[in-house]
């Protein structure tokens, strides 16, 4: 049941254009039928059971850290760092267009990069589906399930029937982000800066643990890698290319005030 | 051990040249020519092959990219060392022996390494190019660490806590810092680029390149968390080395290569593959 929650949660991530509100992990049955596929085939999904460290066990110290992280998180109520949580939420290709323009230095939308859309779509379902496995294996529950406190959305929106690890959220921005560093090679450490932070919105937000935002990167970075032997991909790529390129010469440039902020709150989580 | 002693020197000397480029990741050799900041040299001009393949404007920064380093007193700080006290009981055991063996990061070891994962027997005399290319990436690796080594001075795990490494403990060691891992970051892109070569087995391959980067927490020379920060390290420069054309040229030859030693070469032996993947399960810690 729950496994087909979060498979259900990662196939509405690929439906962007049909898609009316933020997706949530957990949400979007109804976009099943409508999806755009991945890239990836079976055969060339890496399996994250095999490239990702195992998830934290009750008793184990990486699970000590990763539910003192959440308590301690929970400080951000309110701040400027939890609205950026909230903000990052939401996961169409439009979000992502929108809370990457800063770092790629470029005002990026579904009009004018329409390929970068779609790859942004497809690249989503691959980090999702390259995740499922583990997640299923490992069925480790969300750390507000098992710690009080408050989480940034809805608790009662579906996200407590998905599982946590590895984190399909910082997945799909990771993989994002390794995607945009490779279209604008100038703008990579600012780029990569926000992937980072949109995964660690989720730890903020209080629906991931710290292990699975971790987690995410490597399943990512692993989907990304199988991807440049794609060549759907790598055509897509070469149009998204061009779009970024001419969105960044003529197109509005991002606000720089909004720009700053976010840099600053993208910067390495700071706990204790 | 001398390969680690060299990389450490390499990693100091990089450490170095940053800097006196004003914190830029600097594109410095790994051996020690004089660096020209925000150029790479054509390694067949210079008659080395461990320049990178990115320069100073190209390489990125993990000190911006990586989570911080943990500090004493933190909760990941107190994961770091337990799983280094918990590890200390692997010595002598077949997982020690391989961390011993995954020291070495020299280009005709690494070949070997990863020869069962993509189930062909690699070596230099049949992947040349691909051996090229895992050593330059070895270094564009590090390069991009060492803002972040320099920037957090992490030392390493067995200075603070009590038991054995896998390998002598030397000068270089002491002396060079942890966070994140440069042998983890480099081999988790080395991973991605035989990964990207042969997408049929990137799960195999990415399962040995993880692997190897625990090599290091189970030796005992690096922590459990400068070991994940090398994995989003070393995808940060996978994903950099894109857009470098020697890097595509150098890809499109090495995929030749390995397509030819995997429908004609020899296999590896099956059962050492078997442990090894066996081994190399993720590492369960309590």
């Amino acid at each position: 049941m729950k496994t087909s929650a979060i498979v259900f949660g990662l196939l509405a991530l690929a439906a962007p254009a049909f898609a009316q509100q933020p997706a949530q992990d957990g949400q979007g049955v109804a976009a099943q039928a409508r999806r755009l596929p991945g890239y990836l085939t079976a055969a060339t999904t890496p399996d994250a059971y095999a490239t990702i460290p195992p998830a934290p066990q009750a008793g184990e110290p990486r699970n000590d850290a990763d539910w003192k992280i959440f308590r301690d998180t929970r400080a951000l109520e309110g701040s400027e760092r939890w609205k950026l949580a909230q903000n990052d939420n939401a996961l169409t290709s439009a979000d992502l267009l929108k809370d990457f323009s800063c770092s790629v230095g470029a005002t990026l939308t579904r009009e004018n990069a329409p390929t970068l859309a779609t790859l942004i779509s497809r690249v989503t379902v691959d980090a999702g589906s390259a995740a499922n496995r583990a997640k299923d294996i490992y069925k480790r529950t969300r750390p507000f399930l098992n710690n009080p406190g408050n989480i940034c959305i809805d608790r009662n929106g579906g996200i407590a029937n998905s599982y946590d690890y590895p984190s399909g959220h910082s997945s799909l921005g990771w993989a994002v982000g390794l995607v945009l560093a490779q279209i604008a090679p100038d703008r990579t450490t600012g780029v990569l800066a926000r992937a980072r932070a949109y995964g660690e919105s989720r730890i903020v937000c209080g629906v991931h643990n710290w292990s699975a935002v971790e987690a995410g990167r490597t399943n990512a970075s692993g989907v990304y890698a199988a991807l440049q032997g794609n060549a759907e991909f790598k055509a897509d790529l070469e149009k998204a290319r061009a779009e970024v390129e001419a969105a960044a010469r003529s197109g509005p440039r991002p606000d720089a005030a909004a720009c700053s902020k976010e840099v600053e709150l993208s910067k390495p989580l700071q706990l204790k | 051990m001398k390969a680690e002693a060299a990389t450490y020197a390499a990693m100091a000397f990089a450490l170095t040249v940053l800097v006196a480029c004003s914190g830029v990741p600097s594109a410095a050799p790994a051996s020690g020519a004089d660096p020209v900041m925000g150029v790479i040299k054509d390694p067949a001009a210079t008659g080395g092959e461990q320049l990178g393949y990115l320069n100073a404007a190209t390489t990125p920064d993990a000190s911006q990219i990586i989570p911080p380093a943990p500090k004493e007193g933190e909760a990941r700080n107190d994961v770091d060392w337990s799983i280094f006290r918990a590890t200390r009981s692997f010595e002598g055991s077949e997982r020690w022996k391989l961390a011993i063996n995954d020291d070495s990061y020299k280009p005709e070891d690494l070949l070997k390494d990863f020869s069962c994962s993509v189930d062909a027997q690699l070596t230099v005399a049949k992947a040349p190019t691909l051996a090229k290319i895992l050593a330059r990436v070895g270094t564009d690796a590090s390069n991009a660490a060492a803002g972040a080594k320099n920037l957090y001075k992490r030392t390493r795990p067995f200075l603070h806590n009590p038991g054995n490494i896998c390998i002598e403990r030397s000068d270089g060691l002491v002396k060079s810092f942890d966070y994140p891992s440069g042998h983890a970051s480099a081999s988790w892109v080395e991973g991605l680029v035989i990964a990207e070569l042969a997408p049929d087995r990137a799960t195999q391959v990415l399962q040995r390149a993880r692997g190897y980067g625990e090599s290091r927490i189970v030796c005992g020379l690096h922590n459990w968390s400068a070991v994940e920060s090398g994995r989003t390290n070393g995808a940060s420069v996978f994903a950099a080395l894109h857009s470098s054309q020697a890097f595509r040229t150098d890809m499109a030859k090495a995929r030749e290569e390995l397509d030819t030693a995997r429908k004609s070469g020899a296999k590896p032996d099956a059962a050492a593959c078997a442990k090894e993947a066996e081994l190399t399960k993720p590492l369960a810690v309590k």
